[in-house]
């Protein structure tokens, strides 16, 4: 029984009197521990899997299955916990409050779940150990990328689930990201999706998904994923 | 086009930030402008009423009533004048102090409310609200014909009158001196050979407004030409209740001569009659005296005659005797004689036949024999002598007893003759002095009346304006009052809706930043986009104030008035839109709208469009203050760091939120406090300071203290009457004279009825070293104890007064003195005034002819109530604005808030946090921020209900300034609720906000 099995997965956004189709028909498995690129342009549809996985969204139809729990008839408040307890997020823009220090910032997440890392165990496990006071218009992009991913991490979750994590990073600082991903998801098996659209990072991935226009194209099974270092963009 | 789309896509897309600037704008003005003019629609409704029903300008009243006379000399002072004679009669109908008025048809015209005007003489119409159609009035007083036909009334109609629009109708002489009804009946009605009074009215003045100074400099040409007719009327009045009196009394005495004269002859006549049946009475007594002498002398005589006839006949019957005896024969009596004398006849007779008729014998015989027969004879003539001698006793006797009896029976017949005339002596007199006394009656009451015309005192003109009746005066006042708030109250309310919306036009822009970036590189131009969020804003404020203004001008003062309505009798109130003030709030709050907006955008022209299309870089954060007292910040739990850090990241929204709620926290205290301060002067003045019941104005002044007077008050156990003298006089002060009242008291001691305290609560005593004065006054004047104050009487005389000590008062102005003070600084005390506590006596005191007027101290609590009332209700309204701008501030800055932070906040949610812990998040800030806000709020508002309130006293009046607890607590809690309701409100907003919106890159 794979870890994650999503079936027939559809979502039909109604924009007024027009329906759209964002996704339709997807289906795809992913095991515990695996590191999942999904892939595809733009507009493809990627994203609002994404947001199905991390229950910042409901399917029109079709099932997700996480770890024997089907999420996708779960209401708004089940959802929440599901936010809560399983699914760790790291964004693009990586939506740190700015108000915070690194620290605060992934404590703010620890806080609310049950199982949560040290928060400065955290930090140092992305590198930031000298830098958790500092506030993020003090850190890099990258830096700030990592604390993010600490704060995904801090929760201890079931599934990593990162939006084009690199979109707004330099190649090489992306690089770095996407390593500690690697590195993560390795060392401490979680489950990581990531979401990009740019080809060469999938290389590295256990297992591709592409998208393109709202349906799969193609899932591949990398037998021997690339590391980090050979990879570059 | 494209511009006045995308501003409309604005509006659309934060329907609840716009909505809330229409709001704020609303609020601010509907106030601003609804209280601004209350005031003045309130007396332009007034004056529209007045003049609708033609109000009198003056009343004119006269000690001995008015005559057709100076109907037309009133008439005649000009022909914008309109002139029209009333009759009036005060008395009791069912004990109640009732005035019944003729019904006038071109001045003080009534409005009908239901039924209708009376067409009767039993009929009438009466003030609405005192009696239901149908009801009978019947007067009490018995004498009514002198004033009026009927005395009992049928109800038809109900009705309002511009005389009478205030609860207290006024004063009146009869019962305890206050009017309780007023009834109205037609004229005709009325018996009076005079008018009661006249009214008259300058058609000139209509075009003026009521209470306002054109009025009064129009009515003060009338007012002149009054004072100068009035003189001239009296003595017309005079001289003819003079003349007519005169000749009544010229009348009277020919009259009374007349009779006089006519009733003497009768009497006279009378007499005579009289006296002659005594006359003829005395006569026939006279007559009656004289038959008795008479038949007495006649008696005596016949009697003597009777003797002698006897003593003739007894003589004639002797010798008679000597002779019989010689013949022997019996002579004892007459008829034995005779008997004898004839047996002896017949014997000699026979003898004689025997003896020779010539024989001696014979002849002795014979000769004896005739001798016999002559003195037979003789004795025959003696007895017949005898017999009619006894024949005639026996017939005078009855003769006289006759005459006797006949005399006797007169007498009597007199006698009662002249018991009848007795009588008639009697009557006589009885009436002839019964006519005398009358006779002199009518002369002493001639002399009387005459004596009387004679002190007749001229009549006098009494001169009423307007300013006279308690409802016009009291309404003014009431109306003012509220003047006095909208000073500056309305000024906070526009200044913290400008502030509100200065700080959403500023957050709007800052938050579009890119939109302005991107249109800026597309090449549009700089007015044009400024001219996108200009009309965004005009629009919002446009529609703000128009609502504003049309709430303010026909709501607002409509709920102000609604006070005023349960208190006087008076008509819908007639809004009024005051143009220039309209011109100058639109300019006012487009101008600096377009100047923020202006200057806000271009804030972001500054920086080139690239760098605008990027998001604003968010305001780093940095430790806070707080931090650095680690003792606190450790203890602190997680969330609240945050909440600090968050608290204090951003100085604007803080500074402005708590200018947002602290304002509104001040201006709902200062309601409360204004309602604090006017709920407990009534009951201060009138409870604490001022203890009497009533102030008994005296008839006469007088410098002496009438025993009479006081055994009277003794009588009724009013104890302790203060006696006083109480003179209204004025002082000069902003520029105007204010009433100030000066008394003089008899005793030094007034602790009874006033209760005199310093500024500091200490007791003052009266003393002869100066005046006390109330603390009012003082801060007009500027005075302290010991210096020296003026102030003038009405004849502008300037007198002098020295400070001795200021008392605490509230309401009025009044300057206390010993009597000796008083006429050192002033003048001699003619005690004018008692102060006393009378309880119900009211009615006994006005029938005792020592007083001429009762005023009672409920009265002026009940015309002080009415008049701080309408200040409750403006008070209400400031609560209740207050409020509704509280909600709307609290609801702005939230709203403000929340967008600020939208990317926050979902990414709260992505992690995880349910809606209870993200509205926590947000609230702890609010929360805190909205307490520090309250707090300061609290204290920002004593200084504004003493400013408030400062500003708004009158200077007649001190308000408390002290804020009662209660009033601080609801305060605070009403503004906790506003916060709770807020957040409720805006806690849907917090769900709504979509993540995945929320966090797709900033494009």
């Amino acid at each position: 029984m794979a870890f994650i099995e999503v079936k027939n997965l559809c979502k039909i956004y109604q924009m007024g009197e027009v329906k759209i189709k964002a996704i339709e028909n997807v289906n795809f498995t992913i095991d515990k521990g695996e590191l999942v690129v999904i892939l595809g342009p733009s507009g493809a549809g990627k994203t609002t899997i994404l947001n199905i996985l991390g229950g910042m969204d409901s399917p029109s139809s079709g099932s997700i299955i996480i770890d024997g729990t089907n999420i996708s008839k779960y209401n708004s408040k089940e959802l929440t916990k599901y936010r809560r307890y399983d699914i760790g997020f790291v964004f693009q823009f990586y939506n740190l409050v700015q108000n915070l220090t690194a620290l605060e910032n992934v404590s703010l997440a620890n806080q609310i779940c049950k199982n949560p890392k040290d928060a400065k165990r955290s930090l140092k496990d992305v590198g930031l150990a000298d830098r958790i006071n500092h506030f993020p218009a003090q850190l890099s992009g990258g830096e700030q990328q990592r604390v993010s991913i600490a704060r995904a991490l801090a929760k201890n979750p079931k599934l990593l689930l990162c939006d084009e994590p690199t979109g707004a990073l330099d190649s090489k600082t992306g690089k770095k990201i996407i390593k500690l991903l690697q590195d993560t998801c390795h060392k401490t098996n979680t489950t990581t999706i990531i979401i990009t659209h740019n080809a060469i990072i999938s290389e590295i991935a256990d297992k591709v998904i592409k998208v393109k226009n709202g349906t799969i194209e193609s899932i591949n099974i990398n037998k021997n994923p690339k590391k980090v270092e050979e990879i570059d963009w | 086009m494209l511009i006045f789309k995308n501003a409309l896509i604005k509006i659309k897309k934060q329907f609840g930030r716009f909505f809330s600037l229409i709001l704020i704008v609303a609020i601010g003005t509907a106030f601003f402008a609804g209280v601004r003019e209350t005031s003045s629609d309130m007396i332009k409704t007034l004056d529209s009423y007045y003049d609708n029903t033609s109000l009198m300008d003056f009343r004119i009243v006269s000690t001995m009533g008015l005559t057709d006379d100076d109907v037309l000399a009133l008439k005649n002072l000009g022909s914008n004048y309109l002139v029209e004679y009333n009759y009036s009669y005060d008395t009791l109908v069912d004990d109640d102090a009732t005035k019944i008025m003729g019904l006038t048809t071109n001045i003080n015209k009534l409005t009908l409310i239901k039924g209708n005007l009376p067409q009767n003489d039993d009929e009438c119409v009466v003030l609405d609200g005192s009696y239901n159609i149908g009801d009978v009035i019947s007067i009490d007083d018995s004498n009514y014909t002198d004033y009026i036909k009927n005395n009992t009334f049928k109800v038809v109609g109900l009705v309002d009158s511009s005389m009478y629009i205030y609860s207290n109708l006024g004063n009146t002489t009869i019962s305890d001196g206050k009017l309780d009804n007023v009834i109205f009946i037609n004229k005709n009605n009325f018996t009076l050979d005079y008018y009661t009074e006249i009214y008259i009215m300058d058609n000139n003045a209509k075009d003026k407004t009521s209470y306002k100074d054109d009025y009064k400099e129009e009515i003060k040409i009338l007012n002149e030409e009054l004072e100068n007719l009035a003189p001239i009327q009296e003595t017309k009045r005079y001289e003819q209740i003079k003349t007519e009196a005169m000749e009544k009394i010229y009348d009277a005495q020919e009259k009374i001569n007349k009779e006089k004269n006519e009733n003497e002859k009768k009497f006279a006549d009378a007499k005579k009659e009289l006296d002659d049946g005594q006359k003829q009475i005395y006569d026939g007594l006279q007559e009656i005296e004289n038959g008795f002498a008479e038949i007495e002398t006649k008696k005596a005589e016949i009697e003597q005659e009777f003797i002698n006839q006897e003593n003739t006949l007894n003589d004639s019957l002797y010798k008679i005797n000597e002779n019989l005896k010689l013949f022997n024969i019996n002579t004892d009596s007459i008829d034995n004689s005779i008997n004898d004398i004839n047996i002896k006849i017949d014997e000699i007779s026979n003898l004689l036949l025997t003896l020779d008729p010539t024989s001696e014998d014979y002849a002795s015989y014979n000769s004896i024999l005739i001798q016999l027969k002559n003195i037979l004879d003789n004795l025959e003539k003696i007895k017949d002598g005898y017999s009619s001698l006894e024949s005639g006793k026996l017939e005078w006797n009855n003769t006289y007893n006759e005459t006797i009896n006949t005399l006797n029976e007169n007498k009597v017949l007199l006698d009662n003759k002249q018991q009848t005339l007795n009588d008639g002596y009697n009557t006589y007199y009885i009436n002839y002095n019964k006519f005398q006394e009358e006779l002199n009656k009518g002369y002493k009451e001639i002399e009387d009346a005459k004596k009387e015309i004679n002190n007749l005192e001229k009549p006098e003109w009494y001169l009423f304006d307007r300013e006279d009746n308690s409802g016009y005066v009291t309404f003014y006042e009431s109306a003012t009052k509220v003047d006095s708030i909208s000073a500056v109250f309305p000024i906070f309310f526009i200044a913290i809706a400008f502030l509100m919306c200065l700080n959403t036009m500023t957050r709007m822009i800052e938050e579009e930043r890119t939109e302005i970036g991107i249109f800026s590189s597309l090449g549009i131009g700089k007015a044009k986009i400024i001219l996108s969020y200009m009309i965004y804003v005009l629009l919002a404020t446009l529609i703000g104030i128009f609502i504003g203004l049309s709430i303010g001008y026909s709501l607002v003062p409509r709920i102000l008035y609604m006070v005023y309505n349960s208190a006087f009798i008076i008509p819908k109130l007639n809004t009024y839109v005051n143009i220039p003030v309209c011109i100058t709030i639109i300019e006012v709050c487009i101008l600096t709208m377009v100047i923020v907006t202006i200057y806000t955008v271009n804030k972001c022209f500054k920086e080139a469009p690239a760098i605008l299309l990027r998001p604003l870089s968010p305001k780093g954060g940095h430790k806070v203050l707080l931090e650095k007292i680690k003792f606190i910040w450790n203890r602190l739990t997680f969330s609240w760091k945050v909440t600090f850090r968050n608290l204090f990241r951003y100085k604007k929204r803080i500074i402005m939120t708590l200018i947002g709620i602290s304002g509104c926290t001040a201006l709902l205290l200062t309601g409360f406090g204004i309602k604090d301060s006017i709920s407990k002067i009534t009951e201060l003045q009138f409870n604490e300071i001022q203890k009497y019941d009533s102030i008994l104005t005296l008839k006469n002044e007088t410098d002496n203290i009438n025993n009479d007077l006081n055994l009277f008050l003794k009588k009724y156990n009013i104890e302790n009457p203060l006696y006083a003298y109480m003179e209204s006089m004025t002082f000069y002060a902003n520029n105007k004279n204010i009433n100030v009242y000066t008394i003089g008291f008899l005793d030094n001691n007034i602790d009874t009825y006033f209760n005199l305290t310093d500024l500091d609560g200490n007791k003052i005593n009266l003393d002869n070293s100066g005046a006390v004065i109330t603390q009012k006054m003082a801060e007009l004047l500027d005075a302290k104890v010991g210096d020296t104050i003026t102030i003038r009487g009405n004849d502008n005389d300037i007198y002098i007064i020295k400070v001795s000590n200021i008392t605490t008062n509230y309401v009025n102005n009044y300057v206390y003195m010993t009597k000796d003070y008083y006429e050192l600084a002033i003048k001699n005390v003619n005690y004018n005034v008692i102060f006393a506590n009378i309880n119900d006596l009211g009615s006994t005191l006005m029938d005792s002819d020592y007083f001429t007027s009762i005023q009672y101290s409920s009265d002026s609590i009940n015309m002080l109530n009415d008049i701080l009332n309408s200040m409750n209700n403006i008070v209400f309204l400031i609560i209740g604005f207050s409020s509704f701008l509280a909600i709307t501030v609290l609801y702005n800055l939230t709203t403000i808030n929340i967008s600020e932070r939208l990317r926050e906040i979902a990414t709260l949610k992505v992690l995880g946090f349910n809606n209870k812990e993200i509205s926590m998040y947000v609230y702890r800030e609010t929360i805190l921020l909205t307490i520090i806000g309250i707090i300061l709020g609290l204290i920002l508002g004593i200084g504004l209900n003493y400013f408030v309130l400062t500003v708004a006293e009158i200077d007649e009046i001190v308000f408390l300034k002290d804020i009662k607890l209660l009033s601080f607590a609801l305060t605070f809690i009403i503004m906790i609720i506003f916060t709770i309701v807020v957040q409720i409100m805006t806690s849907f907003i917090l769900k709504k906000i979509d993540m995945i919106d929320s966090l797709k890159s900033v494009e």
